[in-house]
């Protein structure tokens, strides 16, 4: 039996995931230079909010993922203006002071999780879960679950729906003006405290609803969140920090070396490879695959 | 003719698709001041930054002393003798002037102590001995140009890359730094200089390269550029060529 | 991170390689080194701070290298043959302690090395005109930084005789270790040690009468983290430093001359950003 085939589609399933763990997470470094140590956290509490939801309601995750956006959307906006006040101002080393601060928000959250969850490890049903598709002709053999294609395309719609967001309309001139030059975008009418909100919200939004999927497609712990982190953190790196349009490539070929090292190697050194893989590429090739980051 | 020191080849740098320098090409010889000036954005900055390392040249060659230098990180052009200073300056605010030029000095002299002595010389050249120990932050601006040109000058550099060291500086600062420069140039160390004010770059400079919208518009003795209908064209606008 | 490769050095040379302690401790702090210098040549190349999450990536691959590991005893950890004499261990502690920081205050107060940090801290762009390579030197800070931590991470091992994934690796070691650093003041050599005994003097505390809720333990360290960095940056003794400073700059300032005024200062800092893009 072939397995390759089946390893890419794999691949490109994970991948997909990947893109929503990380797209947000790029467009907050590349516009307002914050590298968030909590976006697992985000991700973890999504998963919770999602799996309560269901199970008050017991609408299907995938419906859910509104709600989920605007509670974490609501909870991003409010947060940020405590960032920016860490990044701003005359201190030394912003980035740094982001850094340490998200890092405390992550312990915070975190804690959080653990009290209000429990250490158990949690799982949203849905009513894909249980179907896929079976492709069979002769020796070549694929298998593709539902949910995780629903899961891919759910990135794919996030990423039309930021290009769209970011190229054609008017907020997203905005954004990208912030991105490129602070000041000049405050003298051409740009409200830069508004617009690192709603970023900020996005993002957050963003992420919780990718741990909806997480906690779909596999499951999630309070303990966890810090894997998404690194995660996102290699995608990103990957992608060249701050650069968008690499993010879905990068992550999607993550998603492959990573499917790959399951099958053929162990699954128990995916992180490790993944690592020694990113360590090899920021050798050669500092900013990232494309060469494009910040 | 004194040997050629910097050899800038039809250096183009481009900033997404922008040129910020276009097809910059001059030498400069040892011991030669030569004088780059141009409009507000014209990529004098940018072409500093360039012959110093800090952005790679997108085409185009820099030699120095004969060795090709495109590209070559900004740390080690200071330890083969190119010097610099910042539009905006950039002192280390937190040290003393003392220190600042110590740590420009450990490059040549590998010890603290040796780096210490020669900041003591350089400090008394460039007049600045009696705030050794202030705080870099707390000097004036003048003070803090001073220093700039100090901390270039602790390198021991045979070429010297002076960018707009004159400018906000009051008449009586500014004919000091003049003189200062004047005495570089004295020790035959060659200068490449930025500078607004056109009375500067009269008296100073041996040659002038003009540059307009990142083109090189311009090269020659002062006097001669001042008269190129070109160069007035750029300075005043259409109605006066 | 560093304390782990230090501990599981010291660990799998004395069980499995039946090597005496003394040898494997300064092995602990080599290694550690090593991993340094590696992990530092690429991150520390590139401008920000992500060489940071990439230090912490790694922590989590070698964690996960432990736990499936034969030699390192997998999630079962290690466990080596009691010493029971803890003065002996107090002795090993404080010699390495002590000889750090006599080290790093030689380097970082007298020797050239120092005056090359402070410069880069306070301008890169600006040392790196005065000939500092900035990655070289952030790789021997980082280098000089984890090794001593792999000599205690040695030393460690055999204090308490068992070492597992979790204990070695552990999050809440880096936790501690971050709120130290900040709660004290980044960057100075005084400050995390206020850091260490104020985390420590509340971890006393708290494990005495609050050892249930062992959660809470870490929502505090997240909040202490928050709290310094909105509210004191500096951390407690950067703030004091800059008070003690700001005090005597207004005694020295009557004589001098005026000093430039703040908003000029700003604003060139300003202009300054985009050059650094």
């Amino acid at each position: 039996m072939e397995l390759l085939p089946q390893v890419i589609l794999d691949g490109i399933l994970i991948g997909g995931i990947y893109i929503t763990i990380a797209i947000g997470f790029s467009l907050v470094f590349g516009v307002m230079h914050i590298i968030d140590f909590a976006v697992g956290e985000w991700i973890m509490l999504g998963a919770f909010l999602g799996y309560y939801l269901n199970g008050w309601t017991g609408l299907d995750p995938f419906a859910l993922l509104p709600v989920v956006f605007v509670v974490f959307f609501g909870i991003g906006y409010l947060i940020q203006p405590a960032i920016q006040r860490v990044i701003s101002g005359h201190r030394g080393n912003p980035l740094l002071m982001g850094l340490v601060f998200t890092f405390g928000i992550m312990l915070i959250i975190r804690g959080l999780g653990l009290t209000i969850f429990g250490f158990y490890s949690r799982s949203i049903p849905s009513k894909l879960a249980a179907s896929s598709w079976l492709f069979e002709k002769g020796d070549f053999f694929l298998t593709v679950p539902f949910v995780r294609l629903a899961g891919l395309a759910f990135a794919v719609a996030i990423t039309l729906v930021l290009h769209y967001m970011l190229k054609k309309t008017d907020f997203g001139t905005g954004v990208r003006a912030l991105a490129q030059h602070k000041e000049s975008a405050g003298l051409m009418g740009v409200d830069s405290h508004k617009t690192n909100c709603i970023i900020y919200g996005i993002y957050v939004g963003i992420s919780a609803m990718t741990g909806v999927l997480v906690c779909t497609i596999f499951s999630m712990t309070p303990m966890e969140g810090g894997r998404y982190t690194v995660l996102a953190f290699f995608v990103v790196v990957l992608a060249g920090m701050g650069y968008l349009p690499g993010v879905p490539w990068a992550a999607l070929f993550l998603g492959l070396i990573q499917s790959i090292f399951i099958v053929y190697l162990s699954a128990s050194y995916t992180l490790l490879a993944v690592f020694v893989v990113l360590y090899i590429i920021l050798l050669i090739s500092p900013k990232g695959l494309f060469g494009r980051g910040w | 003719m004194a040997e050629t020191i910097l050899k800038v080849q039809d250096v183009v740098k481009t900033f997404g698709g922008l040129h910020a320098v276009n097809r910059v090409t001059f030498d400069l010889a040892e011991g030669e001041v030569m004088g780059l000036i141009g409009p507000n954005g014209a990529g004098k900055t940018t072409l500093f930054n360039v012959i110093s390392g800090y952005y790679p040249p997108t085409q185009g060659r820099i030699h120095f002393k004969g060795q090709d230098v495109s590209g070559v990180p900004p740390y080690k052009l200071a330890a083969i003798g190119i010097g610099r200073t910042f539009q905006v300056v950039k002192p280390f605010p937190g040290l003393s002037v003392l220190e600042n030029v110590i740590i420009a000095g450990l490059c040549r002299y590998g010890t603290r102590r040796a780096s210490e002595k020669h900041a003591w010389k350089i400090l008394d050249f460039t007049g600045l001995a009696d705030q050794a120990d202030k705080s870099a932050a707390n000097l004036t601006l003048a003070g803090r140009k001073r220093l700039e040109i100090s901390k270039a000058l602790a390198l021991e550099p045979s070429l010297l890359l002076l960018d707009e060291v004159v400018a906000g500086l009051n008449p009586t600062e500014a004919d000091k730094t003049i003189e200062l420069i004047l005495k570089i140039k004295g020790f035959g160390i060659s200068i490449l200089i930025v500078e607004h004010i056109m009375r500067v770059i009269m008296n100073l400079s041996d040659r002038v390269v003009v540059l307009n919208f990142g083109q090189q518009i311009a090269l020659g003795k002062p006097a001669d550029v001042a008269r190129d209908p070109m160069v007035i064209q750029a300075y005043f606008g259409e109605d006066a060529a | 991170m560093f304390f782990g490769v230090g501990a599981y050095t010291t660990a799998i040379l004395m069980k499995l390689g039946g090597w005496a302690f003394i040898l494997t401790v300064p092995l602990g702090g080599l290694f550690a080194g090593i991993l340094a210098f590696f992990v530092g040549l690429p991150t520390l190349r590139l401008k920000g701070s992500y060489f940071a999450i990439g230090t912490w990536a790694l922590a989590l691959a070698l964690q996960q290298l432990a736990l499936i590991l034969d030699i390192t005893g997998g999630p079962d950890g290690m466990r080596l043959p009691p010493y029971l004499n803890p003065s002996y261990f107090y002795y090993w502690m404080l010699g390495v302690v002590g000889g750090t920081f006599a080290l790093y205050w030689i380097l970082l107060e007298w020797a050239p090395f120092g005056l090359k940090v402070r410069a880069i801290r306070e301008d890169q762009d600006g040392a790196m005109a005065l000939g500092i390579n900035p990655t070289r030197v952030k790789v021997q800070s980082f280098v000089l930084s984890a090794v001593p931590v792999g000599l205690l991470g040695s030393i460690y091992a055999y204090w308490i005789t068992f070492i597992d994934p979790l204990s070695a690796f552990g999050d809440i070691l880096t936790d501690q270790a971050v709120v130290m650093a900040v709660v004290g003041g980044l960057g100075t050599l005084i400050g995390p040690a206020i850091g260490a005994v104020i985390v420590f003097t509340f971890k006393t505390l708290f494990w005495a009468y609050l050892s249930d809720y062992q959660v809470l333990y870490l929502i505090i360290l997240g909040v202490a983290i928050a709290l310094t960095v909105l509210f004191l940056p500096n951390g407690l003794w950067g703030t004091f430093i800059n008070y003690r400073d700001s005090s005597r700059g207004m005694r020295t300032q009557s004589v001098s001359r005026p000093r430039i005024d703040a908003s000029e200062h700003s604003d060139e800092q300003e202009k300054g950003a985009p050059e650094h893009g």
